[in-house]
Protein backbone atom coordinates (compact mmCIF):
# COMPACT_ATOMS: atom_id res chain seq x y z
CA UNK A 1 0.00 0.00 0.00
CA UNK A 2 1.82 3.15 -0.88
CA UNK A 3 1.29 6.66 0.63
CA UNK A 4 -0.05 7.75 -2.60
CA UNK A 5 -3.21 4.98 -2.35
CA UNK A 6 -4.87 6.78 0.57
CA UNK A 7 -3.59 10.52 -0.39
CA UNK A 8 -5.52 9.96 -3.77
CA UNK A 9 -8.66 8.39 -2.02
CA UNK A 10 -8.13 11.18 0.58
CA UNK A 11 -8.46 13.90 -2.33
CA UNK A 12 -11.40 11.72 -3.61
CA UNK A 13 -13.57 11.91 -0.39
CA UNK A 14 -13.89 15.79 -1.96
CA UNK A 15 -15.61 18.02 0.34
CA UNK A 16 -17.33 15.26 2.33
CA UNK A 17 -14.84 14.50 4.25
CA UNK A 18 -14.84 17.25 6.38
CA UNK A 19 -18.11 16.95 7.87
CA UNK A 20 -17.32 13.41 9.06
CA UNK A 21 -13.80 14.70 10.38
CA UNK A 22 -15.87 17.34 12.18
CA UNK A 23 -18.15 14.90 13.84
CA UNK A 24 -14.44 12.96 14.75
CA UNK A 25 -13.04 16.02 16.14
CA UNK A 26 -16.67 16.76 18.34
CA UNK A 27 -16.14 13.18 19.86
CA UNK A 28 -12.44 12.90 20.73
CA UNK A 29 -13.14 16.23 22.68
CA UNK A 30 -15.59 14.86 24.55
CA UNK A 31 -13.93 11.63 24.86
CA UNK A 32 -11.98 12.78 27.90
CA UNK A 33 -15.39 13.54 29.72
CA UNK A 34 -17.49 10.46 28.26
CA UNK A 35 -14.26 8.05 28.49
CA UNK A 36 -13.67 4.98 30.14
CA UNK A 37 -11.68 5.55 33.10
CA UNK A 38 -12.54 8.73 34.70
CA UNK A 39 -10.69 9.81 37.50
CA UNK A 40 -13.61 9.50 39.44
CA UNK A 41 -13.76 8.95 43.56
CA UNK A 42 -16.13 6.55 44.79
CA UNK A 43 -18.04 7.18 47.72
CA UNK A 44 -18.06 4.27 50.04
CA UNK A 45 -20.50 6.44 52.05
CA UNK A 46 -21.07 8.19 55.30
CA UNK A 47 -21.18 7.25 58.89
CA UNK A 48 -21.81 8.57 61.94
CA UNK A 49 -21.37 8.07 65.84
CA UNK A 50 -22.40 9.95 68.19
CA UNK A 51 -21.69 14.04 66.32
CA UNK A 52 -19.43 12.73 64.56
CA UNK A 53 -19.46 12.47 60.41
CA UNK A 54 -16.89 10.90 58.53
CA UNK A 55 -17.72 9.96 54.55
CA UNK A 56 -14.92 7.39 52.94
CA UNK A 57 -13.94 7.84 49.59
CA UNK A 58 -11.43 5.78 47.10
CA UNK A 59 -9.94 6.52 43.96
CA UNK A 60 -8.50 3.91 41.76
CA UNK A 61 -8.31 -0.28 41.78
CA UNK A 62 -7.58 -1.87 45.06
CA UNK A 63 -5.03 -4.35 43.26
CA UNK A 64 -3.10 -6.35 45.84
CA UNK A 65 0.46 -4.34 46.72
CA UNK A 66 -0.39 -1.51 45.31
CA UNK A 67 -1.15 2.11 46.91
CA UNK A 68 -5.01 3.45 46.96
CA UNK A 69 -5.82 6.85 47.30
CA UNK A 70 -8.31 7.61 50.02
CA UNK A 71 -10.47 10.86 50.74
CA UNK A 72 -11.90 11.48 53.73
CA UNK A 73 -14.34 14.35 54.82
CA UNK A 74 -15.40 15.09 58.57
CA UNK A 75 -17.45 17.55 60.22
CA UNK A 76 -15.77 19.98 62.48
CA UNK A 77 -16.29 17.78 65.31
CA UNK A 78 -13.83 15.26 64.22
CA UNK A 79 -11.01 17.76 63.81
CA UNK A 80 -8.63 15.61 65.91
CA UNK A 81 -5.78 13.02 65.21
CA UNK A 82 -7.10 9.62 63.43
CA UNK A 83 -5.78 6.17 62.69
CA UNK A 84 -6.39 5.09 59.16
CA UNK A 85 -5.87 1.55 58.05
CA UNK A 86 -7.08 -2.10 57.06
CA UNK A 87 -8.58 -3.92 59.30
CA UNK A 88 -6.28 -6.81 60.66
CA UNK A 89 -3.07 -4.95 58.99
CA UNK A 90 -1.75 -3.32 61.95
CA UNK A 91 1.69 -2.47 60.27
CA UNK A 92 -0.44 0.15 57.24
CA UNK A 93 -1.70 2.03 59.81
CA UNK A 94 -0.78 5.91 59.55
CA UNK A 95 -1.84 8.83 61.62
CA UNK A 96 -2.94 11.98 60.45
CA UNK A 97 -4.90 15.39 61.67
CA UNK A 98 -7.90 16.37 60.10
CA UNK A 99 -7.06 19.37 58.45
CA UNK A 100 -9.26 22.52 60.91
CA UNK A 101 -10.29 24.08 57.66
CA UNK A 102 -11.61 22.03 55.10
CA UNK A 103 -11.82 18.93 57.64
CA UNK A 104 -10.90 16.76 54.33
CA UNK A 105 -7.85 14.84 54.24
CA UNK A 106 -6.04 12.39 51.71
CA UNK A 107 -4.29 8.92 52.36
CA UNK A 108 -2.29 6.63 50.50
CA UNK A 109 -2.62 3.27 51.97
CA UNK A 110 -0.94 -0.27 50.44
CA UNK A 111 -3.48 -2.66 49.77
CA UNK A 112 -2.87 -6.14 51.23
CA UNK A 113 -3.41 -9.34 50.01
CA UNK A 114 -6.03 -10.38 51.89
CA UNK A 115 -9.35 -9.86 52.16
CA UNK A 116 -12.53 -9.30 52.26
CA UNK A 117 -10.89 -5.42 52.22
CA UNK A 118 -12.47 -3.32 55.50
CA UNK A 119 -11.03 -0.10 56.34
CA UNK A 120 -11.33 1.20 59.47
CA UNK A 121 -10.71 4.59 60.96
CA UNK A 122 -10.16 4.99 64.66
CA UNK A 123 -9.75 7.89 66.60
CA UNK A 124 -9.42 8.97 70.32
CA UNK A 125 -12.13 11.26 71.39
CA UNK A 126 -11.07 14.49 73.91
CA UNK A 127 -12.48 12.54 76.65
CA UNK A 128 -10.15 9.53 75.80
CA UNK A 129 -13.04 7.17 74.42
CA UNK A 130 -11.84 5.42 70.99
CA UNK A 131 -14.15 5.53 68.12
CA UNK A 132 -13.91 3.23 65.28
CA UNK A 133 -15.56 3.59 61.96
CA UNK A 134 -15.93 0.49 59.50
CA UNK A 135 -15.92 0.57 55.61
CA UNK A 136 -16.56 -2.65 53.71
CA UNK A 137 -14.30 -2.27 50.56
CA UNK A 138 -14.91 -5.95 48.76
CA UNK A 139 -11.77 -8.30 48.05
CA UNK A 140 -8.13 -7.18 46.22
CA UNK A 141 -8.12 -7.88 43.27
CA UNK A 142 -4.65 -9.61 42.12
CA UNK A 143 -3.51 -7.92 39.18
CA UNK B 1 -23.39 0.13 -19.65
CA UNK B 2 -24.64 3.49 -18.71
CA UNK B 3 -26.69 2.30 -16.36
CA UNK B 4 -24.47 0.03 -14.48
CA UNK B 5 -22.16 3.07 -14.47
CA UNK B 6 -24.39 4.95 -13.00
CA UNK B 7 -24.91 1.87 -10.46
CA UNK B 8 -21.38 2.16 -9.84
CA UNK B 9 -20.87 5.53 -9.12
CA UNK B 10 -23.30 5.69 -6.88
CA UNK B 11 -21.52 2.33 -4.99
CA UNK B 12 -18.25 4.85 -4.90
CA UNK B 13 -19.88 7.26 -4.13
CA UNK B 14 -20.83 6.24 -0.86
CA UNK B 15 -18.06 4.06 -0.31
CA UNK B 16 -15.69 6.45 -1.07
CA UNK B 17 -17.07 10.23 0.19
CA UNK B 18 -18.47 8.88 3.26
CA UNK B 19 -16.30 6.05 4.18
CA UNK B 20 -14.12 7.77 6.85
CA UNK B 21 -17.74 7.68 9.46
CA UNK B 22 -18.83 4.80 7.58
CA UNK B 23 -15.45 2.96 9.07
CA UNK B 24 -15.45 4.06 11.66
CA UNK B 25 -19.25 3.58 12.84
CA UNK B 26 -18.36 0.28 11.65
CA UNK B 27 -15.05 -0.40 13.75
CA UNK B 28 -16.43 1.01 16.81
CA UNK B 29 -19.95 -1.75 16.63
CA UNK B 30 -17.58 -4.36 15.63
CA UNK B 31 -15.79 -3.67 18.89
CA UNK B 32 -18.58 -2.96 20.60
CA UNK B 33 -19.98 -6.63 20.65
CA UNK B 34 -17.00 -7.59 23.10
CA UNK B 35 -16.81 -4.53 25.09
CA UNK B 36 -18.39 -6.16 28.33
CA UNK B 37 -15.25 -8.72 28.01
CA UNK B 38 -13.39 -6.04 27.28
CA UNK B 39 -14.45 -4.79 30.70
CA UNK B 40 -13.84 -8.18 32.20
CA UNK B 41 -10.59 -8.15 31.48
CA UNK B 42 -9.44 -5.18 32.49
CA UNK B 43 -11.43 -5.16 35.94
CA UNK B 44 -10.86 -7.89 38.26
CA UNK B 45 -13.61 -6.91 40.32
CA UNK B 46 -15.83 -8.32 37.34
CA UNK B 47 -14.87 -12.04 37.36
CA UNK B 48 -15.57 -15.02 39.37
CA UNK B 49 -15.29 -18.65 39.08
CA UNK B 50 -17.65 -20.63 36.71
CA UNK B 51 -20.81 -22.74 38.40
CA UNK B 52 -22.69 -25.15 37.01
CA UNK B 53 -25.55 -24.13 35.54
CA UNK B 54 -28.72 -24.07 37.80
CA UNK B 55 -26.73 -22.92 40.58
CA UNK B 56 -28.41 -20.93 42.88
CA UNK B 57 -28.19 -16.95 42.59
CA UNK B 58 -27.41 -15.08 46.03
CA UNK B 59 -30.42 -12.35 45.31
CA UNK B 60 -30.74 -11.71 48.83
CA UNK B 61 -26.80 -12.13 49.70
CA UNK B 62 -25.95 -9.95 47.21
CA UNK B 63 -28.62 -6.89 48.51
CA UNK B 64 -27.47 -7.24 51.73
CA UNK B 65 -23.24 -7.00 50.71
CA UNK B 66 -24.83 -3.96 48.71
CA UNK B 67 -26.30 -2.21 51.56
CA UNK B 68 -23.55 -3.04 54.24
CA UNK B 69 -20.71 -2.27 51.14
CA UNK B 70 -22.34 0.99 50.48
CA UNK B 71 -24.63 2.09 53.27
CA UNK B 72 -25.61 5.62 51.63
CA UNK B 73 -26.04 4.22 48.16
CA UNK B 74 -29.35 3.54 46.61
CA UNK B 75 -29.38 0.30 44.92
CA UNK B 76 -31.74 0.59 41.56
CA UNK B 77 -30.77 -3.12 40.07
CA UNK B 78 -28.77 -6.35 40.02
CA UNK B 79 -28.14 -8.07 37.16
CA UNK B 80 -25.96 -11.34 36.19
CA UNK B 81 -23.48 -11.11 33.05
CA UNK B 82 -23.61 -12.30 30.19
CA UNK B 83 -21.57 -15.57 30.74
CA UNK B 84 -21.17 -17.13 34.14
CA UNK B 85 -17.80 -16.35 34.58
CA UNK B 86 -19.07 -12.86 35.20
CA UNK B 87 -20.25 -11.32 38.55
CA UNK B 88 -23.43 -10.09 39.20
CA UNK B 89 -23.58 -5.93 38.76
CA UNK B 90 -25.29 -4.08 41.11
CA UNK B 91 -26.38 -0.16 40.06
CA UNK B 92 -26.22 2.04 42.97
CA UNK B 93 -26.44 5.86 42.84
CA UNK B 94 -24.58 7.52 45.21
CA UNK B 95 -25.01 10.22 47.74
CA UNK B 96 -23.52 12.77 45.39
CA UNK B 97 -25.78 11.72 42.52
CA UNK B 98 -23.26 9.94 40.80
CA UNK B 99 -24.03 5.61 39.42
CA UNK B 100 -21.78 3.25 40.64
CA UNK B 101 -20.82 -0.33 39.35
CA UNK B 102 -20.96 -3.19 42.56
CA UNK B 103 -19.54 -6.04 41.76
CA UNK B 104 -20.79 -9.05 43.55
CA UNK B 105 -19.85 -13.25 43.53
CA UNK B 106 -23.74 -14.41 42.73
CA UNK B 107 -23.28 -17.34 43.92
CA UNK B 108 -22.24 -16.27 47.15
CA UNK B 109 -23.34 -12.41 47.67
CA UNK B 110 -19.83 -11.45 48.86
CA UNK B 111 -18.93 -8.13 47.40
CA UNK B 112 -16.40 -7.68 44.81
CA UNK B 113 -15.62 -3.87 44.44
CA UNK B 114 -16.65 -1.10 43.11
CA UNK B 115 -15.63 0.80 39.69
CA UNK B 116 -17.91 3.90 38.07
CA UNK B 117 -20.39 4.24 35.84
CA UNK B 118 -18.48 4.90 32.74
CA UNK B 119 -17.00 1.70 31.23
CA UNK B 120 -15.32 0.78 28.11
CA UNK B 121 -18.73 -0.84 27.37
CA UNK B 122 -20.60 2.94 28.48
CA UNK B 123 -17.64 4.63 25.93
CA UNK B 124 -17.60 2.46 22.86
CA UNK B 125 -21.81 2.50 23.24
CA UNK B 126 -22.05 6.36 23.49
CA UNK B 127 -19.71 5.93 20.60
CA UNK B 128 -21.09 3.69 18.13
CA UNK B 129 -24.87 4.66 19.14
CA UNK B 130 -24.38 8.81 18.83
CA UNK B 131 -20.80 9.59 18.66
CA UNK B 132 -21.05 10.72 22.12
CA UNK B 133 -23.25 13.90 20.57
CA UNK B 134 -26.86 14.20 22.31
CA UNK B 135 -29.27 11.40 21.32
CA UNK B 136 -31.47 13.51 19.01
CA UNK B 137 -27.86 14.35 16.95
CA UNK B 138 -26.36 11.56 16.83
CA UNK B 139 -28.47 8.42 16.94
CA UNK B 140 -29.97 10.05 13.32
CA UNK B 141 -26.55 10.13 11.68
CA UNK B 142 -25.52 7.04 12.55
CA UNK B 143 -29.06 5.40 11.35
CA UNK B 144 -28.71 7.39 8.61
CA UNK B 145 -25.80 5.36 7.48
CA UNK B 146 -27.92 1.91 7.83
CA UNK B 147 -29.62 3.24 4.28
CA UNK B 148 -26.72 3.88 2.86
CA UNK B 149 -25.43 0.08 4.01
CA UNK B 150 -27.78 -1.05 2.25
CA UNK B 151 -27.70 0.85 -1.07
CA UNK B 152 -23.79 0.11 -1.65
CA UNK B 153 -25.05 -3.69 -1.17
CA UNK B 154 -27.61 -3.56 -3.82
CA UNK B 155 -25.45 -1.31 -6.24
CA UNK B 156 -22.51 -3.59 -5.73
CA UNK B 157 -24.50 -6.41 -6.60
CA UNK B 158 -26.44 -4.88 -9.83
CA UNK B 159 -22.34 -4.05 -10.68
CA UNK B 160 -20.87 -7.58 -9.59
CA UNK B 161 -22.13 -9.50 -12.63
CA UNK B 162 -23.41 -12.99 -11.71
CA UNK B 163 -22.23 -12.60 -7.92
CA UNK B 164 -23.73 -16.11 -7.06
CA UNK B 165 -20.61 -17.54 -8.85
CA UNK B 166 -18.03 -15.90 -6.44
CA UNK B 167 -18.98 -16.98 -3.27
CA UNK B 168 -15.80 -19.59 -3.79
CA UNK B 169 -14.18 -17.34 -6.13
CA UNK B 170 -10.27 -17.40 -4.50
CA UNK B 171 -8.60 -14.05 -3.89
CA UNK B 172 -5.63 -13.71 -6.42
CA UNK B 173 -3.02 -13.10 -4.11
CA UNK B 174 -0.39 -13.39 -6.96
CA UNK B 175 -1.57 -10.10 -8.98
CA UNK B 176 -1.23 -6.79 -7.80
CA UNK B 177 -2.42 -4.93 -4.92
CA UNK B 178 -5.13 -3.53 -6.38
CA UNK B 179 -6.40 -7.02 -7.94
CA UNK B 180 -6.34 -9.21 -4.51
CA UNK B 181 -8.22 -6.53 -2.93
CA UNK B 182 -10.25 -6.04 -5.02
CA UNK B 183 -11.30 -9.95 -5.27
CA UNK B 184 -11.34 -9.69 -1.28
CA UNK B 185 -13.64 -6.96 -1.38
CA UNK B 186 -15.93 -8.77 -3.53
CA UNK B 187 -15.84 -12.21 -1.51
CA UNK B 188 -16.19 -10.47 1.54
CA UNK B 189 -18.95 -8.73 0.53
CA UNK B 190 -20.69 -11.54 -0.64
CA UNK B 191 -20.20 -13.72 2.43
CA UNK B 192 -21.19 -10.59 4.89
CA UNK B 193 -24.53 -9.55 2.98
CA UNK B 194 -26.79 -11.36 4.81
CA UNK B 195 -25.19 -9.62 8.35
CA UNK B 196 -25.29 -5.99 6.38
CA UNK B 197 -29.08 -6.93 6.09
CA UNK B 198 -29.75 -7.67 9.18
CA UNK B 199 -27.31 -4.99 11.07
CA UNK B 200 -29.21 -2.00 8.45
CA UNK B 201 -32.47 -3.34 9.44
CA UNK B 202 -32.20 -2.65 12.77
CA UNK B 203 -30.28 0.41 12.47
CA UNK B 204 -33.61 1.62 10.82
CA UNK B 205 -35.56 0.28 13.30
CA UNK B 206 -33.57 2.17 15.87
CA UNK B 207 -34.11 5.62 13.72
CA UNK B 208 -37.76 4.77 13.60
CA UNK B 209 -37.88 3.80 17.42
CA UNK B 210 -35.72 6.27 19.08
CA UNK B 211 -36.25 9.75 16.30
CA UNK B 212 -39.09 9.17 14.64
CA UNK B 213 -41.74 8.25 17.70
CA UNK B 214 -41.90 4.75 16.59
CA UNK B 215 -41.39 3.32 20.11
CA UNK B 216 -43.34 0.43 21.14
CA UNK B 217 -45.89 1.18 24.08
CA UNK B 218 -44.31 0.15 27.54
CA UNK B 219 -46.03 -2.68 29.19
CA UNK B 220 -48.08 -1.00 32.00
CA UNK B 221 -46.67 -2.32 35.79
CA UNK B 222 -49.78 -3.13 37.87
CA UNK B 223 -50.07 -1.56 41.23
CA UNK B 224 -48.55 -2.12 44.64
CA UNK B 225 -51.48 -2.77 47.15
CA UNK B 226 -50.10 -0.75 50.35
CA UNK B 227 -48.34 2.39 49.48
CA UNK B 228 -44.72 2.97 51.68
CA UNK B 229 -43.18 5.97 52.53
CA UNK B 230 -40.02 4.94 51.34
CA UNK B 231 -38.98 3.44 47.58
CA UNK B 232 -38.32 0.04 49.70
CA UNK B 233 -40.40 -0.97 53.02
CA UNK B 234 -38.58 0.07 56.36
CA UNK B 235 -36.49 -2.78 57.72
CA UNK B 236 -36.80 -4.41 53.88
CA UNK B 237 -33.72 -6.92 53.63
CA UNK B 238 -31.85 -9.76 51.69
CA UNK B 239 -33.85 -11.91 53.20
CA UNK B 240 -37.44 -9.92 51.95
CA UNK B 241 -35.47 -9.90 48.59
CA UNK B 242 -34.63 -13.54 48.50
CA UNK B 243 -38.25 -14.47 49.73
CA UNK B 244 -39.73 -12.09 46.29
CA UNK B 245 -37.11 -13.89 44.39
CA UNK B 246 -38.27 -17.43 44.98
CA UNK B 247 -41.97 -15.79 45.09
CA UNK B 248 -41.34 -14.62 41.30
CA UNK B 249 -39.57 -18.11 40.20
CA UNK B 250 -42.56 -20.17 41.46
CA UNK B 251 -45.18 -17.81 39.77
CA UNK B 252 -43.46 -17.95 36.31
CA UNK B 253 -41.50 -21.59 36.50
CA UNK B 254 -39.78 -21.42 33.24
CA UNK B 255 -38.41 -17.73 33.69
CA UNK B 256 -34.54 -18.26 34.29
CA UNK B 257 -33.89 -15.34 36.39
CA UNK B 258 -31.40 -12.38 35.01
CA UNK B 259 -32.14 -8.91 36.43
CA UNK B 260 -34.09 -7.19 39.74
CA UNK B 261 -35.12 -4.52 39.51
CA UNK B 262 -35.70 -2.21 42.97
CA UNK B 263 -38.60 0.12 43.09
CA UNK B 264 -37.33 3.90 42.00
CA UNK B 265 -41.01 5.52 44.01
CA UNK B 266 -43.01 3.90 46.97
CA UNK B 267 -45.46 2.60 44.46
CA UNK B 268 -43.59 0.75 42.64
CA UNK B 269 -42.89 -2.95 42.83
CA UNK B 270 -39.82 -5.05 42.53
CA UNK B 271 -39.33 -6.43 39.22
CA UNK B 272 -37.94 -9.45 38.53
CA UNK B 273 -36.61 -10.31 34.56
CA UNK B 274 -35.45 -13.03 32.57
CA UNK B 275 -35.12 -15.26 29.79
CA UNK B 276 -38.28 -17.40 29.15
CA UNK B 277 -40.12 -19.29 26.57
CA UNK B 278 -40.35 -16.45 23.72
CA UNK B 279 -37.12 -16.17 21.80
CA UNK B 280 -35.11 -13.20 20.64
CA UNK B 281 -36.19 -10.89 23.77
CA UNK B 282 -34.80 -8.74 26.47
CA UNK B 283 -34.41 -10.24 29.98
CA UNK B 284 -37.09 -7.66 30.92
CA UNK B 285 -39.88 -8.87 28.44
CA UNK B 286 -40.56 -11.40 30.34
CA UNK B 287 -41.19 -9.64 34.13
CA UNK B 288 -43.16 -10.77 37.70
CA UNK B 289 -43.67 -8.12 39.75
CA UNK B 290 -43.64 -8.45 43.38
CA UNK B 291 -45.20 -5.84 46.02
CA UNK B 292 -41.78 -5.50 48.26
CA UNK B 293 -44.70 -4.58 51.23
CA UNK B 294 -46.39 -8.36 51.07
CA UNK B 295 -43.87 -9.75 48.89
CA UNK B 296 -47.03 -11.13 46.87
CA UNK B 297 -47.02 -11.57 43.05
CA UNK B 298 -49.09 -8.53 41.78
CA UNK B 299 -48.49 -9.34 37.65
CA UNK B 300 -46.89 -11.28 35.63
CA UNK B 301 -45.82 -10.58 31.60
CA UNK B 302 -44.86 -12.99 29.42
CA UNK B 303 -42.71 -12.29 25.90
CA UNK B 304 -44.69 -14.50 23.85
CA UNK B 305 -47.84 -12.45 24.91
CA UNK B 306 -46.47 -9.07 23.70
CA UNK B 307 -47.85 -7.48 20.64
CA UNK B 308 -46.37 -7.34 17.33
CA UNK B 309 -44.80 -3.77 17.66
CA UNK B 310 -43.73 -4.89 21.37
CA UNK B 311 -42.06 -7.88 19.88
CA UNK B 312 -40.44 -6.25 17.21
CA UNK B 313 -38.86 -3.67 19.79
CA UNK B 314 -37.26 -6.61 21.64
CA UNK B 315 -35.71 -8.26 18.56
CA UNK B 316 -33.90 -5.48 17.80
CA UNK B 317 -31.49 -5.26 20.39
CA UNK B 318 -30.05 -9.44 20.44
CA UNK B 319 -29.94 -9.10 16.65
CA UNK B 320 -27.58 -6.01 16.62
CA UNK B 321 -25.64 -6.80 19.57
CA UNK B 322 -25.43 -10.98 18.54
CA UNK B 323 -26.17 -11.25 22.10
CA UNK B 324 -29.15 -14.15 21.44
CA UNK B 325 -27.01 -16.77 21.53
CA UNK B 326 -23.99 -16.34 23.96
CA UNK B 327 -20.30 -15.94 23.06
CA UNK B 328 -20.82 -17.87 19.90
CA UNK B 329 -23.06 -15.34 18.17
CA UNK B 330 -21.29 -12.63 19.51
CA UNK B 331 -17.99 -14.91 18.00
CA UNK B 332 -19.89 -15.14 14.55
CA UNK B 333 -21.32 -11.03 14.66
CA UNK B 334 -17.50 -9.75 15.84
CA UNK B 335 -15.91 -11.91 12.85
CA UNK B 336 -18.86 -10.25 10.53
CA UNK B 337 -18.18 -7.12 12.13
CA UNK B 338 -14.67 -6.88 11.04
CA UNK B 339 -15.69 -8.73 7.53
CA UNK B 340 -17.99 -5.13 7.25
CA UNK B 341 -15.32 -2.93 8.22
CA UNK B 342 -12.64 -4.58 5.45
CA UNK B 343 -14.65 -3.60 3.38
CA UNK B 344 -14.84 -0.32 3.92
CA UNK B 345 -11.45 0.00 3.90
CA UNK B 346 -10.50 -2.38 1.15
CA UNK B 347 -12.96 -0.08 -0.79
CA UNK B 348 -10.97 2.98 -0.19
CA UNK B 349 -7.69 1.01 -1.15
CA UNK B 350 -9.37 -0.10 -4.58
CA UNK B 351 -10.35 3.33 -5.24
CA UNK B 352 -6.79 4.61 -4.50
CA UNK B 353 -5.13 2.38 -6.62
CA UNK B 354 -7.05 2.51 -9.93
CA UNK B 355 -7.12 6.59 -9.73
CA UNK B 356 -3.36 6.06 -9.01
CA UNK B 357 -3.13 3.86 -11.80
CA UNK B 358 -5.44 5.30 -14.16
CA UNK B 359 -6.08 9.09 -13.43
CA UNK B 360 -8.56 10.98 -12.89
CA UNK B 361 -12.23 9.30 -14.05
CA UNK B 362 -10.48 5.75 -13.90
CA UNK B 363 -12.53 4.93 -11.18
CA UNK B 364 -15.82 5.00 -13.05
CA UNK B 365 -14.70 4.53 -16.15
CA UNK B 366 -12.52 0.87 -15.73
CA UNK B 367 -14.39 -0.60 -12.78
CA UNK B 368 -17.00 -2.02 -14.65
CA UNK B 369 -14.30 -5.14 -15.81
CA UNK B 370 -12.74 -6.09 -12.80
CA UNK B 371 -16.21 -6.34 -11.31
CA UNK B 372 -17.03 -9.12 -13.76
CA UNK B 373 -13.47 -11.25 -13.05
Amino acid sequence: MTKGTFATAWKGMGLWKWPAITMLVIWAGLVPFLGPVPPTWQNHGTQTDDNITLTLETRGRMRAGHSIDLRLTANANADREIFVGFEGEPNEVSALTLNGQELQTRVDLSVPDNGPLTITVRMVTDEGRERVFRWHLGIPQPL
Amino acid sequence: MRKKRLWFDVHSWVGLKLSILMSFILITGTLAVFSNELDWAFNSEMRVASQAKGTPIAWGAMYDSAVEAFPDGRLTAIMLGPDPWFAAQGVAQGPDGQLHRLWFNPYTGAYQGATGWLSIQRFLRSTHRHLMMPNAIGIPIVCAFSFLLIASMVTGLVVYKKFWRGFFRKPRFDQPVRTWTGDLHRLGALWSAWFLVLIALSGIWYLAEKSLGGAAPRVEEPPTTIEREGVLPAGFTGADLQKAANMAMEAYPSLDLKVVLLPRRPTANLTFGGQADAILVRPTANTVWVDPATLNVTGIQRGETLTAHQRLSELADPLHFGTWGGIVTKIIWFLFGVLLSGLSVTGIIIYGKRIARGGPGAASANDAAPLTA
